[in-house]
């Protein structure tokens, strides 16, 4: 009774979303890099590109529910597929912050930044560097490297509260950078809530392979 | 607990089938015994009403006790054990006689002949099996002449009718169609409410669908049991994921 073709579309559908998540951590980095550079073309293409990474949202979650309906799978593959169900959702997610930076960096336009960027590029490589190695456990299965990563989520959150700290001061200095710090505010917002879309991956991953589910940190935010 | 089994073992002759088999089902519930072919699984079933016994060369270790009784001592009427611990088979197997006979067999063979009792015997039967309904107008035709779905719920009927504690299921559905399944096995669901259920059966939906506990036979061994939610999302064993998975068997 070895399933063979099952299974192949199993391992399929893991490889796709490794791809995905490949896909949406390209857009984060290109979201921040731009948004240094002052790069609007990057940024425009970034949000048209975001629609690829709905799709492929899609596409898996459509392969999930026809192997659920055809394959009755159990037990570790039914946890698979309920993980990668919320995995793909969190991950689409994030492409959507990488999106929203985007669309920041367009409006900000030609104005310059009311401060040189230090620390939202610092967040923009922790919430990455998490994600990376989130996928990486996905595919080893890796549950302690799952736990780490929630713990992590903290320093962003710290980094969070010291960008939303200096800007609320540019800000009461200088009214008329009120606008520009809310920008900064707004990228600084959506890098966090990318960190905290990575904690909910590295839960299902813990999940998958244990089949419990926990609450690893909760945000303060 | 209605049963307790303890350290069982089966053997035909040299062949060891059932291997050192200890679990308590509990009453008024729904285990199922699952494996894969060859397993022991049918072997332990047989055990718990003595139809192995039927067997030569049959012979058994360890205690299997029901309600605190070892149903293999030798003071212990075989039939009325039987007539406790009902089974269903495979094949739905009635009596070439009408449907309302095969519904009174029981009865009859214990001796009872009231037309009274009988009647409201039948009828309850047939209803508790989900077949009432079906056949009312008809309970004098041949039972033959039934569908295989509604054979097996008047084999079902017929068990109950003999009012057992215990119903046990051997592979109840694999002949028949879906429909047929669907409506065994919302039945099932049903009895337990009244009876103790045990279901031997190859479909993996099936027991995950019907039972409360679950026990993976593999090789003679139970290799894992517990309750049907935890062993079809995340089995303790490696072996019971395996399986179900489809990774072997």
């Amino acid at each position: 009774m070895a399933r063979e073709a099952y299974h192949k579309a199993l391992k399929d559908v893991q490889d796709e979303v490794i791809k995905m998540a490949d896909r949406v951590g390209k857009a984060l980095k290109d979201s921040i890099e731009a948004l240094k550079q002052r790069d609007l073309e990057t940024s425009k293409r970034i949000i048209r590109e975001d629609i690829v990474i709905n799709k492929m949202r899609f596409d898996i979650e459509d392969k999930c529910l026809l192997l659920i309906a055809t394959q009755q799978p159990m037990a570790v593959d039914l946890r698979i597929l309920a993980a990668v169900i919320n995995i793909i959702t969190d991950l689409e997610r994030i492409g959507d912050h990488a999106e929203g930076i985007a669309k920041i960096n367009i409006a900000i336009g030609e104005d310059s930044l009311v401060k040189p960027l230090v620390d939202i590029p610092k967040m923009g490589e922790k919430g990455l560097s998490m994600l990376e190695r989130c996928m990486k456990a996905f595919v080893d299965r890796d549950i302690e490297s799952a736990r780490q990563i929630c713990n992590e989520d903290d320093e962003v959150d710290a980094l969070y509260d010291q960008i939303y700290g200096e800007l609320l001061l540019i800000m009461i200095e200088n009214p008329k950078t009120i606008q520009g710090a809310t920008y900064l505010i707004w990228t600084a917002h959506n890098l966090e809530r990318t960190a905290d879309r990575v904690t909910n991956i590295a839960e299902r991953i813990v999940f998958m392979v244990t089949g419990k589910m926990e609450e690893m940190n909760v945000s303060k935010y | 607990m209605a049963f307790k089994i303890k350290e069982v073992s089966a053997f035909y002759g040299g062949k060891q089938a059932v291997k050192s088999v200890s679990l308590a089902i509990q009453a008024r519930s729904v285990t199922a015994i699952i494996g894969p072919s060859g397993c022991g699984k049918s072997t332990f079933i047989r055990c718990l009403n003595r139809m192995n016994d039927l067997v030569p060369m049959f012979r058994l270790e360890g205690e299997i006790l029901y309600n605190g009784t070892n149903i293999y001592s030798r003071d212990l009427d075989i039939t009325e054990v039987r007539r406790r611990i009902g089974m269903v088979f495979q094949k739905p197997n009635p009596f070439p006689k009408s449907i309302y006979e095969n519904a009174a067999y029981g009865l009859r063979i214990q001796g009872i002949s009231k037309k009274g009792t009988l009647d409201k015997v039948v009828e309850e039967s047939l209803k508790k099996a989900a077949l009432w309904e079906e056949v009312r107008d008809r309970l004098n035709t041949s039972a033959l002449a039934l569908s295989g779905g509604q054979q097996q719920r008047l084999c079902i009927a017929r068990a109950i009718a003999t009012q057992p504690e215990v119903i046990l299921f051997d592979e109840p559905c694999s002949a028949l169609d879906p429909i047929a399944t669907a409506k065994v096995e919302d039945l099932i669901t049903a009895l337990k409410k009244e009876y103790t259920v045990i279901i031997v059966t190859h479909n993996m939906q099936q027991a995950a669908r019907v039972s409360d506990f679950t026990g993976f036979f593999m090789m003679g061994e139970l290799i894992e049991f517990d309750i049907t939610k935890k062993i079809f999302t995340a089995p303790s064993n490696k072996l019971t994921e395996d399986y179900i998975t489809g990774r072997f068997g």
